[in-house]
């Protein structure tokens, strides 16, 4: 499976520039989309959902284009939009036979085994009668991403699907995505949690202001944070002057001073230890350093 | 391509959504309940006997009204379900998951309209199976299983289809669900209670006024009208769900598939158009034709024609057309020779020759009418010999062309439905053919606006052939002779003015009564009347005796046939009041239609009588037996609807002023109209004068019941056209068609009231009879009935001229009223005395009536003046210019007098007088007197002035109050005529007037009255005093009988004020006037200075009464 973005730019009817000229590739696993909430992410993910289309630019799936052949590409979808909310006079099962039927699962028998399987790996069976918007917000969430992965889908597409559960809901819902990453499918996970894609994610990408900023392994990412990343015990003196000169990622209180974590490109005086960064620091590095580097130096090459 | 997989899916969960929605489980819930609920009460034996027949008697009633009533439910219902549809598909995030899969917007919009429409299918089917169930279980019901599928597809499936479409467009436009709502009830609402039947019912898309009521003889007589009709919403409907698929917020599946979704769209609106187009065209070009119908009689109207005396009729019915051969001898009864003849025939018959002696005739066709030209002319007297070879169809809309168009296509309204109105059928079973459609050739035009009130008429001797058909019966006047070959023949003795062909699979009943045959003939199972007349037996032969005896005792005519059919008739045959007529073309010579399963005549609902005659017996404690009640139910139904008696009001709202007491099913017209006739081109009212003098129809003129709906009698109607017109130029302006038969019905009684007066009631009678009795089965000529009355040295002419011509009316009014009690001879008795002066430019008479005294009449309705006894009557006349002084004693003391002027510039045309207390005098002799006087009675005293209401004078100053939806929906009180009936349901908010005895007036007793409220609503009475000084103002009081006046009197001790406002010197001043202690007449305000010049008084409608009323006020000089 392959996905090819050329030069993809979305323009709503206000003028809003929500993406400006993205150009991505995408293999099969799991890619991470990250960015800042308004970074442009859920719209890209509803033009490749084919629920919008593009103001210009271009996108395949397997050579299909996406905007001539919304009936083939259709058929490998799946979806998880961001406010989830199931339909109300339907139970979870119903819910899921409704979406397989129309994910092309014609056979009812074959339909059967295949909804009763997805709730067993969602962990919904024993609620399959119950109707959708009687279930928890976690549980919702994993129907959710049940009526996504229902009928074999090549792509499955999951916009913040994460946001506003518990710890617990949210470590499950991402060993359910890890799972599935393991099959030859495309996952497109777009978030603004990096935990997210740090623990599922072979490939990120990172939207910013509609604009791709990164792509690579998360890896190559935190490579890029490295050196930059200090541990620095400061007391209630320091920490407001250290908080209005980096960006701190964690402040922990140890007797009578603060542990803090930031990102810096030197500290300046300050005396702290190097520590190394993971990819929730490397992000933090990239968007506030990197970013505006690599914004000036295009802005001066414009010029 | 489209997934039918995919449809499929969609509609099974979309289903199982709408099912479980609380919405829907509530209202289907209502709905079936009601529904069920009205089946007990309408459809089974044990409630029937409390409710009207026409609400369960046609074999279609089941069905028609339980999808009728399913489906303005489930209209209502779809609106909300429909638009809700989508309102969750606002949540669009929900909604995606299934976007994004691979099907098609226009799989996913149908998928979802079918589910919708699949729920109510599946209520329809509920709502079927319910009402089956009655229908098996009803025992006066037959069961027509065809008609559940009929009405479902006719009624059900465009209405869901239409308002499922209508809201999810206008819901996919607007986006906004409570706008939807009330856009959608709005649209309901709109069409359902305000467009109603308009417009040919074009915009009745939940089919609740279109004609649906299926007959058994020959279904629903318009399926292809209805048929286009219900094709237009339903393609509308299909039409608006594929643009709503292409303006649905979701990428298409592919660009084709878009664009063949917009073709489609069109294609179906354009469908939906064509056929809107086609149902309308078929009106309009109907009308046009009409149109031209009536130009080309207006034009061939006043030239000579032919008298057809003899036509041999062969009729062969063919399926859905007739092949007729007519031969006929005709007479030119003119006093010129004719190159030309002009007749009619149905535009729907083609004639394929017309000859003479084997000689072919030239003829032209111009619609209805055939111009026949003549090689040689036919002289004065001459005869010839036709015969007309013709066949085909007959076009319904060639006839009543008298009748407006939109009364035409008004459907028929029986209870909750409606059937279409049907004046001819040929079908391959039933057919039923009368002279109003032309279907054979008949002398002269039809209906021309030059001569309204006489239509061409023969006399003409029949003779009717038909081909025998299996099973069926054929019925028409004359002894049927059923030859040895394939033919029924029907001859008769006397020549007719018309005849009528039935042809129908009947079962007859016949009964002879004094060499009188009388037959029934009804379809086989439409038998209900049996249950209620199996007691009869024996006793039915003196029951018909006894009232044909009675019956033409009081007509003092005897039944001129041989035979009397009552035929049953599809309910769709309509029928109209005609101008020169009292008859409707139900009535044919020998013969009555009555409407199918007897829907609409109230007397023949044995059930429900038998049941009312029970209770009374049982109240009076009297044991009624079968045979009584039986017998007392046919004589009923004899009674009320054979002939023109009937023991009550016949009256509709809001219905046509000409139809209002008539009595269509009448055999009256077998007694003058079928068998004597005046011919006269200079005063064709004659002939309808003297069928109305013979009618014994009730007189309702003098009827409150009628004045306080319409605010004035028929009669009066009548009379204040003809103030300023007289008959002749009334008939000769279609703009009084609308009262012209009131008009003429009021004239001929004047005309006649005023001969009896002229030569005596009894020999006015017996000039009649003779006509009648000399002139049978002819027709004849003015000249002819002029010589009638010459024996009593009368010139009828010069009456009859002025009687169509004369435009002054005489107008009286009543001084000075003396009521007392007097001893003669030791007896008491009773002295009334009176001046009636005439100050009118004609001569007037009176008739006086003095009634008992009673217990006040209570209540809305008043009591009926006719059926009262009455002390003493006698009419006087009143010379112009003169005042009559009048004095009469009676031997009981009476409670009112009824001073009936027929026809004058009064109103009421009935003026009443109710006496007080007849206080005693003594040493009165009696006087029993007429005496003229030369000087006409002071109507006022010159000390006083009087301002009237309807004197210029008075001004009524009405608020704004009309809403800015009623102006916009046209809803404003039509009731544009100058008097309005007190109404206490619906007093109107501004002053309106209103006609009272009691009220005060010279000739017109009017008063203004407006519903109580915040006194925003003001009258002014003004006068110009000549002299300053102190003057007694009086104000004049009616308390009418009507609804609320006990209501206001008598349900508390409130006191209950008018407030006055009167205008003084020093300055205005408020006077209550407490109206429970003031008396009917002139009451006292109070006495003022006013100076020379203008004086006012005011009056307010703040009041506790509901009502108020403005009359009169009266400024009275003191000495």
């Amino acid at each position: 499976m392959n996905i090819k973005i050329s030069d993809l730019s979305k323009v709503y009817s206000n003028g809003n520039k929500a993406l400006n000229n993205i150009n991505l590739e995408i293999e099969s696993g799991m890619l991470g989309l990250l960015g800042p909430n308004g970074a442009g992410k859920s719209t890209l993910m509803r033009i490749m959902a084919t629920l919008m289309l593009p103001s210009s630019g271009k996108v395949t799936v397997n050579d299909f284009d996406l905007v001539k052949h919304r009936k083939e590409i259709r058929t490998m979808l799946g979806y998880l939009p961001q406010d989830f909310g199931s339909f109300s006079k339907l139970t979870t099962w119903e819910f899921l036979d409704y979406s397989a039927s129309l994910a092309g699962l014609k056979k009812k028998s074959k339909r059967s085994d295949e909804v009763e399987k997805m709730l067993q790996s969602v962990g919904l069976f024993k609620f399959r009668d119950r109707l959708a918007n009687k279930l928890s917000g976690g549980m919702k969430r994993r129907l959710g991403i049940a009526q996504a992965l229902i009928g074999d889908p090549k792509i499955v597409i999951v916009d913040e699907p994460t946001t506003g559960l518990d710890p617990e809901e949210r470590i499950r819902f991402r060993n359910l995505l890890s799972d599935m990453s393991r099959e030859e499918i495309i996952i497109i996970l777009s978030t603004h949690i990096v935990g997210d894609i740090s623990s599922t994610c072979s490939k990120m990408a990172l939207l910013q202001n509609g604009e791709l900023m990164f792509q690579g392994t998360p890896n190559s990412l935190v490579e890029k944070a490295k050196g930059h990343v200090f541990r620095i015990m400061a007391y209630d003196s320091d920490l407001n002057l250290l908080k209005e000169k980096y960006p701190v990622i964690s402040t922990i209180p140890v007797d009578d001073s603060w542990e803090v974590e930031l990102v810096a490109d030197n500290l300046n005086g300050y005396e702290g230890k190097e520590i190394a960064p993971n990819l929730e620091h490397a992000y933090i590095y990239f968007v506030e350093y990197l970013l505006p580097e690599m914004t000036s130096e295009r802005n001066n090459s414009n010029w | 391509m489209l997934s039918l997989y995919n449809i499929l899916t969609i509609v099974k969960y979309e289903v199982k959504t709408l099912l479980r929605s609380w919405f829907f489980r509530i209202f289907s819930g209502i709905i079936l309940v009601i529904l069920f609920l009205y089946n007990l009460t309408a459809f089974t034996e044990t409630f029937q006997s409390f409710i009207p027949r026409d609400m369960y008697g046609m074999t279609s009633s089941i069905p028609y009204t339980n999808i009728l009533l399913f489906n303005i439910g489930a209209a209502v219902i779809a609106v909300f379900l429909a638009s809700d549809f989508l309102k969750r598909d606002k949540k669009l995030d929900t909604s995606e998951v299934i976007y994004i899969r691979s099907m098609t917007n226009v799989e996913y919009v149908f998928g979802k309209a079918l589910a919708l429409f699949l729920v109510f299918l599946i209520l329809n089917l509920i709502v079927i199976l319910i009402s089956f169930g009655f229908n098996l279980f009803a025992q006066n019901n037959n069961i027509l299983p065809s008609a559940y599928l009929y009405y479902f597809f006719l009624i059900s499936v465009p209405t869901i289809i239409f308002i499922t479409g209508l809201s999810f467009l206008i819901m996919t436009i607007i986006k906004n669900q409570a706008i939807t709502f009330i856009l959608l009830l709005g649209y309901i609402a709109v069409t359902l209670f305000y467009i109603g039947s308009k417009f040919y019912n074009l915009f009745d898309y939940t089919g609740i006024y279109l004609p649906f009521l299926y007959s058994d003889f020959i279904g629903f007589g318009n399926f292809t009208s209805l048929l286009l009709l219900r094709t237009l919403y339903f393609s509308l409907g299909i039409s608006f769900i594929f643009f709503t698929t292409v303006l649905f917020k979701r990428l298409p599946q592919s660009p084709l598939l878009q664009k063949v979704t917009i073709v489609l769209a069109f294609v179906f609106l354009g469908i939906g158009l064509v056929t809107g187009f086609s149902y309308v065209n078929s009106f309009v070009s109907s009308a046009d034709i009409r149109v031209s119908m009536k130009k080309l009689n207006n034009e061939y109207a006043l030239l000579p024609r032919l008298t057809f005396t003899e036509n041999k009729i062969n009729l062969v019915h063919n399926g859905n057309s007739i092949s007729v051969v007519s031969e006929i001898d005709a007479v030119n009864n003119n006093t010129q020779s004719l190159k030309q003849a002009t007749l009619k025939l149905n535009p729907g018959l083609e004639i394929t020759k017309i000859t003479s002696n084997n000689a072919e005739i030239d003829f032209t066709r111009k619609e209805h009418l055939v111009i026949l030209s003549f090689k040689n002319s036919i002289i004065t007297n001459g005869k010839i010999n036709l015969k007309f070879e013709y066949s085909g169809e007959i076009y319904d809309f060639a006839c009543y062309l008298d009748q407006t168009d939109e009364m035409l296509n008004k459907p028929k309204r029986i209870w909750l439905f409606a059937a279409t109105n049907q004046f001819s059928f040929i079908t391959p079973s039933f057919v039923l053919l009368t002279q109003e459609c032309m279907w054979y050739p008949t002398s002269g035009i039809s209906y021309s606006f030059e001569n309204q009130l006489s239509q061409p008429f023969d006399f003409t001797k029949f003779q009717l052939t038909i081909n025998k058909e299996n099973n069926l019966t054929a019925i028409s006047q004359g002894i049927k002779l059923e030859t040895n070959e394939a033919n029924f023949v029907f001859v008769n003795d006397n020549p007719l003015p018309q005849i009528s062909l039935t042809i129908g699979n009947y079962v007859e009943k016949t009964l002879s009564v004094d060499s009188v045959n009388y037959s029934l003939y009804t379809l086989a199972n439409h038998n209900y009347y049996e249950e209620y007349s199996n007691e009869l037996g024996d006793t039915l032969k003196p029951l018909i005796r006894e009232l044909k005896q009675d019956y033409e005792r009081e007509l003092n005519i005897s039944y001129p046939y041989n035979k009397l059919n009552l035929v049953e008739v599809p309910i769709q045959f309509t029928s109209y009041r005609r101008f020169w007529k009292t008859g409707y073309e139900y009535v044919q010579p020998q013969i009555v239609f009555l409407p199918e399963n007897a829907i609409q005549l109230s007397e023949a609902d044995f059930k429900l009588r038998e049941r009312m005659q029970s209770r009374f017996g049982n109240r009076s404690n009297q044991v009624v037996l079968p045979i009584e009640n039986q017998s007392n139910n046919f004589k009923n139904f004899v009674n009320g609807t054979l002939l023109d008696k009937s023991s009550r009001i016949r009256f509709r709202f809001n219905a046509n002023p000409n139809e209002i007491d008539e009595k269509p099913y009448s055999i009256f017209s077998n007694f003058y109209y079928f068998t004597n006739h005046i011919n006269s081109k200079k005063y064709p009212a004659i002939n309808i004068a003297i069928e109305n003098y013979l009618s014994i129809a009730e007189d309702n003129s003098s009827v409150g019941f009628a004045r306080n709906i319409l605010g004035v009698t028929p009669d009066e109607s009548a009379a204040m056209k003809l103030s300023s017109k007289s008959l002749a130029e009334i008939v000769s302006d279609t703009t009084f068609n609308r009262y012209l038969n009131s008009i003429v019905k009021l004239k001929s009684k004047y005309f006649f009231v005023a001969l009896a007066n002229e030569i005596g009631k009894e020999n006015l009678s017996e000039i009649i009879i003779q006509f009648l009795n000399e002139s049978k089965f002819s027709s004849i000529d003015m000249q002819d009935f002029e010589n009638y009355f010459r024996k009593y040295e009368l010139d009828i002419k010069n009456q009859v001229d002025s009687w169509s011509n004369n435009k002054k009316l005489p107008g009286f009014y009543f001084t000075n009223i003396q009521n007392y009690k007097i001893v003669d001879n030791e007896r008491e008795r009773y002295q009334i005395k009176m001046n009636i002066s005439n100050p009118s430019e004609t001569d007037g008479f009176i008739k006086l009536t003095f009634n008992p005294r009673r217990e006040r009449g209570g209540g809305f309705f008043g009591r009926d003046n006719s059926e009262e006894e009455t002390i003493f009557e006698e009419f006087v006349k009143i010379p112009l210019g003169k005042t009559l002084s009048y004095s009469t004693v009676l031997d009981e003391e009476p409670g009112s007098l009824i001073m009936n002027t027929f026809l004058s510039q009064n109103l009421p045309l009935q003026q009443q007088v109710n006496f007080q207390e007849f206080g005693e005098n003594k040493k009165a002799k009696p006087i029993v007197e007429k005496v003229v006087l030369n000087e006409l009675d002071k109507f006022s005293s010159p000390y006083e002035y009087i301002v009237d209401n309807e004197d210029s004078g008075f001004v009524a100053n009405n608020p704004q109050q009309s809403s800015w939806l009623k102006k916009f929906l046209n809803m404003e009180d039509s009731d544009t005529t100058k008097y309005i009936g007190v109404r206490p349901w619906s007093l109107p908010e501004a002053w309106r007037a209103t006609i009272n005895s009691d009220t005060y007036g010279k000739f017109i007793h009017s008063a203004h009255f407006a519903k109580s409220g915040e006194g925003k609503a003001v009258v002014n009475w003004k006068v110009n005093i000549e002299k300053s000084g102190y003057y007694d103002i009086y104000t004049h009081i009616i308390k009418p009988n009507a609804g609320f006046r006990r209501r206001d009197e008598e349900s508390d001790s409130k006191k209950r004020e008018y407030h006055y406002i009167v205008s003084h010197d020093d300055g205005d001043e408020e006077i209550n006037l407490d109206f429970n202690n003031s008396e009917v007449g002139w009451n006292l305000l109070g006495s003022f200075y006013l100076s020379a010049g203008e004086a006012k008084v005011s009056l307010n409608n703040e009041s506790e009464n509901s009502v108020v009323f403005a009359d009169a006020i009266k400024w009275v000089e003191r000495n």
